[in-house]
């Protein structure tokens, strides 16, 4: 069942990103066609650049913005009556709207990125590009001697685990709003406030103990060597990946325990 | 007889107001049962506890034996009261929709009736009018091989004509091994197809019966009887 709810969730929000991706690639290809046929441009390239930054940020932004409403209307709101009464487990549910959102937030950044660089090649730029990019990676690696495919695999996951975190904080958020029996979205925003204050001051608290037992005391920064800022970046990435749960887990609860749809 | 639905000592509340509040019931199947109320009565609280949409603060409701989760959602049919299709769909997406969750679904019976009704498969929910969807989501329903149907207001929104269709849909496609609960406050429309009614008010059960009884015993309809009921 749960590939089932997963092919329908992605042919339901196929019809937004899609034409979505269509423009961004449409507007490149303008861009590159442009840059080739040597056309000056009567705007300047000022509000070019402006325009597509304000693209990428858009379509990142709408991402998220479908992706929220979607889960709300879909199992909270309207769609639910349906959604709800389908012979499939709430984490079923909650799942495959997190896998979605998480592919299409992958789609949309590796969109925006490839527009980018088809624009940085068609321009002549991407040599410049890649060589800043190669100095910033290699220092980082020198300086840490990490190694390329670790760092890389590691980042991915941090991407995945940070993204999985942003949405399912969104999805608790709606859920505990969904508890009361009035102003469920106004109530749906305070317990997001409230749980990111909550989390802010777990992760102070978690970093404070580390560096009381590891880090010789609070003025751990002025003494932070290689391994102490790794073993930072693996807590914090051990510890998003269990409030995520968490946050999973409760969500998992309103909607089997908890549903009320007025 | 084998019950179908059972109830215990049903509780709900939405803030400090009570919505129901209902002792013991059975339904044994075989049974087409009106849920008799006026306007927030509580009949839709009912059905959405039953299908699992709501949550009761206290009680117990079995159907099949088994408490309300995915076992039970597998052999409920719920209509709401709204429309609940996804509206970018066409009417074909919705058939493979219900095929693809629903094991008892009967496709070839919701084609032949959504023929019968001149729908069009590739029309998409949105261009629809009110009435033709609900004549949808009604042949939906209609067409799972379940063994509860659960039925809000099921003639609404739709013309006599239609109401007629619907209500023989309803007593040809259910079988005897099931039980269908129509919620309404048309009662006019419905009684001649109910075998047992219960009214509700208030969130309570008033009085509940067999239909024929009444009619026999009192020499009334349940139309007439209601109204003697809940008169204003």
């Amino acid at each position: 069942m749960l590939g089932k709810l997963i092919k329908y969730e992605f042919k339901s929000t196929m019809r937004i990103f899609l034409p979505l991706y269509g423009v961004i690639i449409g507007f490149t290809a303008i861009r590159v066609l442009l840059d080739l046929l040597n056309i000056k441009m009567i705007f300047s390239d000022g509000i070019l650049v402006t325009t597509y930054v304000l693209m990428i940020i858009g379509t990142l932004a709408l991402t998220f913005i479908v992706r929220i409403q979607r889960f709300y209307k879909n199992i909270l709101g309207a769609e639910g009556y349906l959604m709800n009464t389908l012979p499939v487990k709430p984490w079923e549910l909650i799942f495959s709207k997190l896998a979605t959102s998480v592919t299409w937030l992958f789609g949309s950044i590796i969109i925006t990125l490839s527009s980018l660089l088809i624009q940085l090649v068609s321009r002549g730029l991407l040599k410049d590009f890649w060589e800043n990019i190669a100095l910033l990676w290699n220092s980082f690696i020198l300086q840490y001697s990490w190694n390329s495919g670790i760092v890389i695999g590691k980042i991915a996951m941090m991407i995945i685990i940070y993204a999985c975190y942003v949405f399912l904080m969104v999805y608790c958020a709606m859920a505990i709003g969904h508890l009361f029996n009035s102003n469920r979205i106004i109530a749906s925003f305070v317990a997001y406030i409230g749980l990111y204050f909550t989390v802010q001051v777990i992760s102070v608290m978690v970093l404070f103990i580390y560096a009381l037992i590891f880090g010789g005391g609070l003025n751990f920064l002025s003494q932070a060597n290689e391994a102490f800022v790794l073993n930072i970046v693996n807590i914090q990435l051990i510890e998003t990946g269990i409030i995520a749960i968490g946050y999973y887990l409760a969500t998992n609860y309103i909607v089997k325990k908890r549903l009320n749809l007025e | 007889m084998e019950t179908v639905l059972e109830i215990k000592n049903l509780k709900k509340s939405y803030g400090k107001k009570t919505a129901l509040n209902i002792g013991d019931l059975e339904f044994e199947k075989g049974k087409i049962v009106g849920l008799l109320g006026p306007n927030g009565s509580g009949k839709t609280t009912f059905i959405k506890l039953v299908s699992g949409l709501l949550t009761a603060d206290a009680g117990d409701i079995k159907v099949g034996g088994i408490s309300i989760g995915v076992e039970t959602k597998r052999i409920v049919s719920y209509l709401p009261d709204t429309n609940y299709l996804f509206d970018w769909m066409k009417t074909k997406d919705v058939i493979a929709f219900f095929k693809d969750f629903y094991k008892d679904f009967d496709e070839k019976l919701a084609l032949s009736m959504l023929d019968k009704l001149g729908i069009d498969l590739k029309q998409s929910l949105k261009s629809m009018s009110k009435g033709t969807k609900e004549k949808v989501q009604l042949i939906l329903v209609m067409s799972r091989r379940a063994k509860l149907y659960l039925l809000d207001e099921p003639i609404g929104g739709v013309d006599p004509a239609a109401r007629d269709y619907i209500l023989k849909t309803i007593i040809s496609n259910y079988n005897e091994e099931a039980v269908v609960i129509i919620a309404t406050h048309l009662i006019g429309d419905v009684e001649n197809v109910l075998d047992d009614f219960i009214f509700i008010d208030d969130g309570k059960v008033v009085l509940s019966g067999s239909v024929d009884e009444i009619r026999e015993e009192e020499g009334k309809s349940i139309d007439n009887l209601f109204r003697e009921v809940f008169k204003c």
